[in-house]
């Protein structure tokens, strides 16, 4: 499933917002998604893509800061360590 | 200062079947019991036991959805019993709104027993070796404290209280006296719990405490003060009551639906389980002295009667202490025969069918009972609704595991 798909789905299930509002520029927290909310996303990606994410990461504000940043971990080598 | 009185101005029952508090007290009246066979093939085992599941509630539609995954089921009940109280009340419900003078005081036994429950079997059982991050906000005893805090903007105490059966009585009556002080104008009380876990049903069993059933005799397993009595059901429940300085209310033109008068807590300390009548006689003269009331005043009592083999007796020798000629006069019922046992919500189950039985004039029976044991005579049992008696003030019973005792009194807003 790709990113945007899966963050769809993320709002479907956990929030009231109208889909279609989720571009890549919009922001994070206007779609819903605050600080504690992106945990259990992050978490789903995890969990679909069976990457691992760290914790000392920065935190994305937009889509597609979103999309960006868990698609560095996507891919068949580990992820790489964080400074 | 003086104290100050405490009005109810909102209230509010979970109905199992998904209707409102006010048909469910109708149909309580009318005797008609929401226990049913619960039945589950989950591993490690089916179970099959009279219980009370809340199949008729509509988190969703009473929270809103967005909320709900960080709540556990409790929270979820807890959420939408509060919400419902708060609105009947009347005060506002604006987002961010920030009332430093309301609180909220809650009771469970059990807290976030199915994220537990659900995290151990992943871990345990289902190979997994991480859990979601929701699981310790899922978790925590306070969660449905916080979470009713949040959702209206309350800005005094939140407190939660678990004392076993007598939770929700203890936080009612910890709020009363909070507002009494002058420590809050407002709280909202009550409590939740959602104890159908797998390991929670069969630590009950252990105790053969759990009355049995099959689908057509689990309405009438929960059998109190009946001689073949089997013992208690578990029961999902909530409810919440708004309680509110009576000047405060009066200010603002509130609803009063009735006052609650009096809080007696005690402790028998003498046995884990075995109930003790003189710590029960203990909690109920102190009910009733605060709240300036004679025996010969109460026109109900909503008994704890749990319908286990000791409890029952236990109380109606408590009760024919305390009331002394007046008891073969004192109308008597135990509503969990129809509700089941809400754990650490029961004491606002009962709590708030005692204000409607008082608002209404109407005074709900213990069901099932054909026949009264010989050891829990000595009190007018109610069989049947007892409607237009004039009840004034009631008290509602909540006596613990752990000899822990709570009892509530209650007056009537527009005495007859």
């Amino acid at each position: 499933m790709d990113a945007l798909e899966l963050i769809r789905q993320f709002l479907s299930e956990h929030t009231s917002t109208d889909p279609a509002r989720l571009t890549p520029e919009a922001r994070l927290a206007d779609l819903g998604i605050d600080s504690f909310t992106l945990l259990e996303l992050i978490f789903e990606f995890e969990e679909a893509w069976n990457i691992s994410i760290p914790n000392d990461t920065e935190t994305p504000e937009t889509v597609q800061d979103l999309i960006d940043f868990v698609e560095r971990f996507r891919s068949d080598t580990p992820a790489p360590p964080t400074a | 200062m003086t104290a100050r009185r405490v009005a109810i101005t909102g209230l509010s029952l979970i109905d199992p079947q998904g209707d409102s508090t006010e048909a469910y007290f109708a149909r309580l009246l009318d005797g008609q019991s929401v226990i049913r066979l619960h039945v589950t093939d989950d591993p490690p085992q089916g179970l099959s036991v009279p219980a009370v599941r809340c199949t008729g509630f509509d988190a969703a539609a009473r929270i809103g959805k967005a909320h709900l995954a960080t709540m556990d089921r409790y929270t979820q009940l807890g959420v939408a019993a509060a919400l419902e109280a708060w609105d009947q009340s009347g005060l506002p419900r604006e987002p961010g709104q920030d009332l430093p003078q309301a609180g909220v005081a809650w009771g469970s036994a059990l807290g976030g027993t199915l994220a537990y429950e659900q995290g151990y079997r992943a871990l345990w059982f289902g190979g997994q070796n991480r859990l979601s991050p929701l699981s310790v906000v899922q978790g925590m005893n306070n969660a449905a404290s916080a979470q009713i805090g949040i959702q209206l903007g309350l800005g005094n105490a939140s407190l939660t209280y678990t004392v076993a059966c007598a939770s929700a009585a203890t936080a009612i009556g910890e709020a009363f006296e909070r507002i009494r002080h002058g420590q809050a104008d407002i709280m909202v009380a009550g409590g939740s719990d959602a104890p159908l876990a797998f390991a929670v049903i069969r630590a009950w069993e252990a105790m053969r405490v759990l009355a049995p059933g099959n689908a057509d005799t689990a309405p009438q397993a929960c059998r109190p003060f009946h001689p073949q009595r089997r013992g208690l059901v578990l029961a999902e429940a909530a409810a919440a009551l708004v309680l509110e300085d009576w000047a405060h209310a009066q200010a603002r033109g509130a609803p009063i639906l009735a006052e609650l008068v009096g809080y007696g807590v005690s402790t028998d300390h003498t046995h884990l389980v075995r109930p003790d009548a003189t710590g029960q006689v203990r909690a109920l003269h102190a009910a009733l002295a605060q709240g300036g009331l004679d025996p010969a005043d109460i026109g109900y009592v909503n008994a704890h009667g749990t319908a286990t083999r000791e409890g029952d007796p236990t109380e109606i020798e408590a009760l024919r202490r305390v009331f002394g000629s007046h008891a073969e006069h004192l109308p008597v019922s135990a509503t969990k025969s129809m509700h089941g046992h809400g754990m650490g919500a029961t004491g606002a189950v009962e709590a708030v069918i005692t204000v409607l039985a008082l608002q209404h004039d109407a005074l709900p029976p213990t069901a099932q009972l054909t026949e009264i044991d010989p050891a829990c005579t000595g009190v007018r049992h109610l069989r049947t609704a007892l409607r237009g008696s004039g009840v004034r003030a009631a008290l509602s019973n909540a006596f613990a595991f752990g000899g822990s005792n709570a009892v509530l009194a209650f007056k009537a807003a527009h005495p007859v």
